[in-house]
């Protein structure tokens, strides 16, 4: 079974936000591809950080593999040899099934919870899934595409080819293949408009207002107005020489929608695109920009330069105003804002380093603190109160060798108010981590351990909750404390932990519900 | 050789018919009765193999003759109402229609064929006749007596007569009070059939599938839903054992179904169909709904626990046993746990409500565990077993035993009997006044008579030495002797009167057979 490597999926913010990160991996339930990285939830913190997952490629036949998608009332799970996607209720835990197009390969669920949705590899469709309902359209799309993602405001969908994803894509079908499309489906009409962009689309970004949608390439930003009777692109070149682009990394987009700002593989400048005017402009980020996230309130638009230890602060409204630099001594790249603001997390996966940053967004200091031993990823509760560092088995060159923690794999949970630490030796790498919407408690599962680990982010204590069987996808019911466990077994198991109650309930077997008959 | 001088035979013998050895004289080809006879609330229905007729054996000594329309009644089963019998029956036909040719041996021997049917016989007359393969082995009927399903039991596949074409994935659905039947497809190799208990629909469970059929409406007599077993077409579940789990409202909302071999316990949605599956500690061995908890109640042969599942989220409660047990019995609010494999001798009572286990000792491995009608006492044969040791359990190794088990709330401790046989007949019956048992042993003439709840024994001395012996709806009990002109004797425990009807097996022992149902020329 192959799995998303954790620091792909660490993300802050809400639950349902947590798989979408930069992962490439056909299993997350992605809402927009590398460049939905919100708030830089993935640890990436080099230039070819994007590339570092190496899992490999889901097996099509195996289920398993589709990472479930939650509303607040319901777990959706795609089967895609059967064609069907069922339904657990929460928390009755009742079941229904329904036919979709065939083979389902990717499931997600709409911001507003009111509908799932389904890209079908082998049919080239996608399926809209009315929640309660469960009434179904299938929507007939552009051929070879194998990655979904929503739009905030639940109203789009848009499909694209992900040539990181070709192993499960269906590219090898013969005829005519394009490398530019991409199909945008509105949810509740159904209407289907496919569009050529750039070349090699890498994801997409929604304005807040719903209005536009920014399909960003290597060479060229897509620019859709969404209000628009028919939809078409502007497409705005974004490389200085095209013919040899740099490999586009992150997108973000302002929360007036006035710009979006793009950084690129190797480049030291920020690409700023000015939405109204279609002006492309350049401004100097610092050597090796590596990472690049908007605060949580929007107003700032943060870029870490690794390579000359600063962080540039830009107005996220008026990008050409004067930066703020704020230097950093020890080569950190990515950043990770605390939910409320308040405080941003400076570390790397990139080196062997046992430390991390926190930078005070009031007063722009940067402390660092000491760790048992290097991150392999961060993430911070949603509330902004406690921190969660994953640690790579490495050890820093000069880490004790008789630590404990010594070529361990460990976990540090972390009060972000008086940075109390409490490091956990792991028996295993964490492969899933998800946190409730409340950040009281966070969860994380271990490859091949039958184990769910719960977080209490007040006390910095954990509890162990044995599975059925061992984990594969782990998720938290959106505005609720909780998780739920995918798990490894033939006919389909879910499990759901209430960690006020105590309580784990398990269904097993929902994969035989798409074979029942009814005659 | 003539019928009678077959009969003079037999009288001469004074043996088992079934038993005669070669002496020159003709032979039965079949036995003149057959002791397992049917104890229905209007008599006993007792088949005559040879003969080829059912006759009925009141209870006051009398017999007469069911009209099967010269057919031979070759199995039947009594319907839960006590009152109707299925019984299958066939008879010869002859392919030459020369209407010359009466009798069977007047047809020559390749021109022979066997026609059946499945006959409802009430009150000593058939009701109905239906065209149901006779083939189907097994019956399973509703709680009401009104719906009987007829399918094939390869438990007992001895039984199956494949003769032409056998359907292996139908089941015949028979309305006994209309005498309709409807062949509904339901899988392959169906096992067993459950009903709800709101009459709608029944369960027929098969190979790898469970398939819902429907009772009532535009969709009565089809199969309404499937539910698979397995997704694997290579891999054979064969559910073992099924209840079904009803709302307070008496609707059906789940069937809990086990699988051969399996530690899972499948539970099937049939509200709003689907499937979920429990994963149990062991293979179970037996499970029980019990309705004053609305729990189920599971047991394992390889564990010593009982497991109280609810019918909300079917989460577990283990209660720890001290010896596993393998078996289950009663169900409204007190529960016997009881191990029927010989190995072990606890008995629990299992208050449902209060959750409190109370733990008795059968003297002996218990053999065959019965409840009273009124469910206030378990009674069970034990078996002996090995033991070396010289004091009162070792003197009751030696024997064969009785064991009555209390099921009230404050249970009296049990009463263990000694058996001077092996028990092999075993009834149970209930007056106004009490509960009793009869208790059948091998190589005994007397029947044995217990008042289970006074713990007292008395012999009831019969005619000849008994065979078999069986509760008759209303309180009697029947008891058969290996008499052939057959031979059975009505008990009644309150009053230790006996009744004797005799003789009945020779009805039609000597007429020729004819070929039944053929126009015979005038």
């Amino acid at each position: 079974m192959s799995r998303v490597p954790i620091h792909l999926l660490l993300l802050i913010g809400c639950s349902a936000d947590y798989e979408l990160g930069k992962a490439t991996d056909k299993a997350s339930s992605d809402t927009g591809g590398s460049f939905e990285a919100d708030a830089d939830t993935d640890a990436d913190t080099d230039a070819d950080a994007d590339s570092d997952d190496t899992a490999p490629p889901e097996d099509e036949d195996d289920f398993l593999s589709l990472a479930p998608s939650a509303t607040d009332a319901y777990v959706f799970v795609a089967n895609p040899t059967r064609n069907t996607v069922t339904r657990i209720s929460v928390p009755s835990l009742a079941v229904l099934t329904t036919e979709v197009g065939e083979g389902p390969s990717v499931i997600a669920t709409t911001a507003d919870y009111s509908r799932a949705v389904t890209l079908n590899e082998s049919d080239d469709s996608v399926s809209i899934i009315e929640a309660d309902t469960l009434e179904v359209r299938n929507v007939d799309i552009r051929p070879n595409f194998n990655r979904l993602a929503l739009s905030d405001d639940a109203g789009w969908v848009m499909a694209w080819y992900d040539p990181d994803l070709d192993e499960s894509a269906g590219t090898d079908d013969g005829g005519v293949q394009s490398f530019n499309e991409v199909s945008f489906v509105r949810l509740d009409t159904g209407a289907h408009t496919p569009l050529a962009v750039g070349f090699n689309p890498r994801g997409v970004r929604w304005s807040a207002d719903g209005t536009l949608a920014l399909v960003i390439s290597d060479a060229s930003l897509a620019i859709i107005d969404l209000t628009a009777d028919s939809l078409s692109p502007v497409l705005v070149e974004i490389a200085d020489d095209p013919v040899d682009a740099p490999e586009a990394e992150e997108v973000e987009l302002s929360p007036d929608g006035a710009y979006a700002y793009v950084r690129q593989f190797g480049s030291s400048d920020l690409v700023i695109v000015d939405i109204t005017t279609l002006a492309v402009d350049r401004l100097p980020i610092g050597a090796n920009p590596t990472d690049l996230d908007l605060s949580p309130d929007g107003s700032q638009l943060a870029v870490v330069a690794r390579g000359s230890r600063e962080l540039w602060l830009l107005d996220a409204a008026d990008p050409f105003a004067a930066a703020t630099v704020v230097p950093f001594d020890s080569p950190y790249g990515s950043l990770l804002y605390t939910g409320d603001g308040t405080q941003a997390i400076l570390y790397t996966n990139a080196a062997l380093l046992a430390s991390f940053g926190v930078w005070d967004t009031t007063d722009g200091t940067v402390t660092e603190r000491s760790l048992v031993k290097p991150v392999q990823s961060i993430g911070a509760s949603p509330t902004g109160g406690s921190l969660l560092v994953f640690h790579t088995e490495q050890d820093a060159d000069d880490a004790d060798p008789d630590s404990p923690f010594a070529g361990e794999w460990a976990l540090t949970l972390m009060d972000l108010g008086d940075f109390r630490q409490n490091p956990m030796l792991l028996p295993d790498e964490p492969s899933s981590y998800s946190t409730s919407d409340d950040g009281l408690y966070g969860y994380f599962v271990m490859e091949g351990n039958k184990w769910l680990e719960v977080l209490d982010f007040q006390t910095l204590l954990y509890e162990e909750i044995t599975l059925k069987s061992p984990p594969v996808h782990l998720g938290v019911l959106p505005g609720s404390q909780t998780a739920w466990v995918s798990q490894d077994h033939d006919l389909g198991r879910l499990s759901f932990y209430d960690p006020d109650a105590s309580t784990l309930d398990t269904i097993t077997g929902f994969e035989l519900n798409s074979e029942i008959d009814h005659d | 050789m003539t019928r009678l001088s077959t009969l003079l035979a037999l009288f001469a013998l004074g043996c088992a018919p079934w038993d005669l050895p070669g002496n020159g004289y003709d032979e039965l080809d079949a036995p003149s009765w057959d002791p397992a006879v049917v104890a229905a609330s209007d008599g006993v229905y007792v088949r005559l193999p040879a003969a080829g007729r059912l006759v009925r054996v009141k209870a006051d000594g009398t017999f007469d003759t069911v009209d099967l329309g010269g057919a031979a009644p070759d199995r039947m089963t009594l319907a839960p109402d006590d009152e109707t019998l299925l019984t299958f029956v066939s008879w010869q036909t002859c392919r030459d229609d020369d209407p010359a040719i009466v009798y069977v041996d007047e047809c020559r021997f390749e021109d022979l064929d066997t026609a059946s049917e499945l006959v409802l016989v009430r009150d000593g007359a058939v009701v109905t006749a239906l065209d149901v393969p006779s083939q189907y082995n097994a019956f399973a009927f509703n709680d009401a007596g009104t719906l009987a399903v007829a399918y094939l039991d390869f438990a007992a596949s001895e039984t199956i007569d494949v003769s032409g074409v056998l359907n292996l994935t139908e089941a015949v659905f028979v309305d006994i009070a209309s005498g309709e039947a409807h062949n509904v497809p339901v899988g392959f190799a169906p096992e067993n059939v459950l009903f709800s208990a709101d009459g709608e629909k029944a369960l027929v469970l098969s190979r790898s599938k469970v398939a819902v059929v429907s009772l009532v409406g535009e969709d009565a007599w089809t199969r309404t839903v499937v539910y698979p077993l397995t997704l694997d077409v290579d891999q054979q579940v064969d559910p073992d054992n099924a209840v079904l789990i009803s709302d307070d409202d008496g609707e059906t909302d789940y069937a809990l179904v086990t699988v051969a071999g399996q530690s899972e316990l499948y539970v099937l949605d049939l509200t709003n169909e689907s499937i979920d599956i429990v994963e149990l500690d062991a293979v179970p061995s037996d499970l029980l709904v019990d309705a004053a908890s609305n729990h189920t109640l599971i047991v394992y042969g390889s564990r010593a626990r009982l497991d109280v599942l609810e019918h909300e989220l079917f989460e577990v409660e283990t209660f720890t046993l001290d010896e596993a047990c393998t078996r289950l019995a009663g169900g409204d609010g007190r529960v016997l746990l009881y191990n029927d494999s010989g190995r072990t001798h606890d008995v629990y009572m299992f208050d449902t409500i209060a959750e409190t286990l109370h733990e008795e000792r059968a003297e002996n491995p218990v053999i065959e565990m019965r409840l009273t009608e009124d469910d206030a006492w378990g009674v069970a044969t034990m078996s002996t077993e090995t033991s070396g040791g010289n004091d009162v359990s070792g003197f009751y190794d030696q024997y064969y035993g009785l064991g009555l088990f209390d099921l009230a709330s404050e249970p009296r401790d049990p009463v263990a009997l000694l058996l001077e046989g092996l028990p092999v007949g075993f009834a149970l019956t209930t007056d106004d006044t009490a509960n009793y048992a009869l208790v059948l042993m091998e190589g005994i003439d007397a029947l044995q008579k217990i008042d289970v709840g006074a713990a007292t024994a008395s012999e009831l001395i019969l005619e000849e030495p008994p065979v078999g012996i069986d509760a008759m709806p209303g309180g009697l009990f029947v008891v058969t002797h290996p008499n052939p002109l057959g031979l059975v004797t009505f008990v009644d425990a309150t009053t230790e009167s006996l009744t004797t009807a005799a003789g009945f097996a020779s009805a039609g022992l000597l007429e020729r057979p004819v070929l039944p149902r053929r126009d015979v020329e005038e």
